[in-house]
């Protein structure tokens, strides 16, 4: 037994924002605020109310709010986002790819996409627990990959197409997807080498807390939402996943032995 | 006047048999606890004293008296520094 690390500060900085938006519980309601636009959205009982600035702010402002207000509704029903990649295996069981931005997510997801898998979404998954088990449901943003890997030399002559500003160099691509499927595993992704490693419950839940920031709401769903996490800690097998281009073609057989 | 050490009043945890998880649902940050921790906090919210908490990890982790001291002080001071402490004070008899 060792004190020495008991405690870990995971987060420090305010993690219920998205993107430009942010989300404060005040007295039963939720506003949302888009920090650029100072235009704000209600979240009322499951139902949107545009609030002040709203109607002036820009489009791309407007869609970030409706997106955010979205997510905060689907809660309200017992479907929480986390940010993560889905796919699903040709038996039919969903993957989640969790992990922040720049780790891997949407290029393990198009690489397994190219193997025969089905994508639930690139940027969010919705899941649901029922019963004794935990569905994944799509949330069909594209998929986004970068153009530039030697591994999808299919992609390469579209890499004109990335917008200017993306040095990863992304673009949009096509995959078959699915619209739900029973939860088998949660992977980690990391840019590193190595075996794939199952992580304790504890990691697990400190993983999907951090990207399913709205837990931290504090509204009448925070109890539920923390629920559905812990379900999926305790019941869904999770691990971190090593991966590097060059085993991007293996990673189908790879996971095939986890779960 | 007696005092003992309390979760802070703003904290969700979740207790699971590796460890545990603690949300501040103020400053909305979030942390892991080791089996240790774990143990700490779930002492914690049940109300225990110094000694009662330090006599929980002689019995989960079969170490001395000791060590558990140490490990447990070690550890409220982490959870003092992330401000996931509160202090009861109660009339003593």
């Amino acid at each position: 037994m060792d004190g020495t690390g008991a405690v870990g500060v995971m987060e420090t900085a305010p993690s219920w924002t998205w993107g430009d938006v942010d989300a404060r519980d005040e007295t039963g309601m939720t506003r949302l605020t888009h920090s650029a636009a100072r235009a704000e959205l209600w979240c009322d009982g499951g139902r949107l109310r545009r609030g002040s600035g709203y109607a002036a702010a820009s489009r791309p402002a407007r869609h970030a709010l409706a997106r955010t207000g979205a997510i905060l509704c689907l809660r309200a029903r017992g479907r929480f986002l986390l940010h993560a990649s889905g796919v699903v295996d040709p038996r039919g069981r969903a993957w989640l790819l969790a992990g922040d931005s720049g780790c891997g997510k949407s290029t393990l997801a198009y690489a397994l996409a190219r193997e025969g898998w089905r994508v639930l979404g690139d940027d969010g998954v919705l899941v649901e627990v029922a019963g004794s088990a935990v569905i994944a449901h799509g949330w069909h943003d594209p998929l986004h990959v970068s153009a530039e890997l030697a591994a999808f030399p299919e992609l390469a002559g579209r890499i004109g197409s990335a917008p200017p500003g993306d040095a990863r160099r992304r673009i949009a691509v096509h995959v078959d997807v699915a619209r739900r499927a029973p939860l088998a595993a949660i992977l980690l992704p990391a840019r590193a080498a190595g075996d794939a490693r199952r992580v304790t419950h504890t990691t697990a839940l400190a993983a999907l807390v951090r990207h399913s920031p709205w837990v931290v709401l504090g509204d009448v769903h925070a109890a539920a939402h923390l629920a559905a996490l812990t379900v999926m800690a305790r019941q869904i097998p999770a691990f971190v996943l090593p991966h590097d281009e060059s085993d991007l073609g293996t990673l189908a057989g790879r996971l095939g032995a986890l779960a | 006047m007696t005092s003992r050490n309390r979760t802070a009043p703003d904290t969700v945890s979740v207790l699971l048999d590796d460890g545990a998880v603690v949300l501040d649902m103020h400053t909305k940050h979030y942390y892991s606890l080791n089996e240790t921790g774990a143990c700490v906090w779930n002492a914690l919210e049940d109300g225990a004293s110094d000694d009662d908490a330090i006599a929980r990890l002689v019995t989960r982790f079969d170490v001395t008296e000791a060590r558990a001291s140490t490990a447990y002080h070690r550890l409220l001071d982490d959870l003092r520094r992330a401000r996931l402490l509160a202090r009861e004070t109660r009339a003593a008899g």
